[in-house]
């Protein structure tokens, strides 16, 4: 199950139809395994909206493909913006009111792994381990 | 995204946004809180029963509205968070800082 969109405001909301759909059809995915896919997945391409906006002042495209098997579910992301933000390395403090996206990310997520493709988009693949 | 705000005795006020709170949406809850606390009601409960989803955006607006409140005299807490807040809280351990009560009066009697 896959959605392509600009980047831009909306495509938050299409990636929540999309998840919504998607557990529709895998009804057996429990509610904790949702969350964490939804979270990662808010986070990563919530940074492609916030951060992919080219040079040029042009927003990227983005698509995101989502899969289930018996033992995990699991999201492609790509992207034609700009690189994403280094890897925070740790959780900022507390009181810090931003820099915790990708921090969450990979904290939520049981293997979160970003590459670039010879074309230079941007790819990331999610997968959260069915328990 | 709406958000209802209901006053509480002189110096207080229940925030309850709808929907997502994320990317889009909390500039909206940060630019609410501050009024809210400019007006002069710096305690803040933000109830999040209606709150869908949360994501470090959401987040970073709380904690923007806490700094606000406490700058102010006051102090920003948390009702009604559901499953999926609870998890983005404490694993940011932001659960220690922004107080969580399981309904909005046991929030606004800590006040």
């Amino acid at each position: 199950m896959r959605f392509e969109s600009t980047a831009d405001e909306t495509a938050l909301d299409r990636l929540h139809e999309l998840l919504a759909a998607f557990w529709e059809s895998q009804p057996s995915v429990m509610p904790d395994d949702r969350i964490r896919l939804e979270t990662v997945l808010s986070e990563v391409v919530g940074n492609v909206v916030a951060h992919g906006t080219r040079p040029d002042g042009t927003k990227p495209h983005v698509s995101v493909a989502l899969a289930a098997s018996d033992d995990e579910v699991w999201a492609d992301v790509s992207d034609d913006g700009d690189a994403p933000p280094a890897h925070e390395h740790g959780l900022p403090d507390a009181l810090e009111e931003s820099g915790r996206g990708l921090w969450i990310a990979h904290e939520v997520a049981d293997r979160l792994d970003h590459s670039r493709s010879d074309g230079g988009d941007n790819l990331w693949h999610v997968v959260i381990q069915r328990r | 995204m709406e958000i209802t705000r209901t006053a509480v005795a002189d110096t207080a006020a229940v925030l309850a946004p709808r929907g997502r709170l994320d990317l889009v949406t909390a500039s909206r809850l940060r630019a609410e809180i501050a009024a809210t606390v400019a007006e002069g009601r710096p305690r803040v409960v933000v109830d999040l029963e209606g709150v869908t989803f949360v994501d470090s955006s959401g987040l970073g607006a709380l904690i923007a509205g806490l700094k606000v409140a406490r700058d102010a005299g006051g102090e920003l807490r948390i009702a009604n968070a559901g499953k999926q807040a609870v998890t983005v809280l404490s694993i940011t351990r932001l659960d220690r800082v922004l107080r969580q009560y399981p309904s909005v009066d046991e929030a606004l009697a800590g006040f």
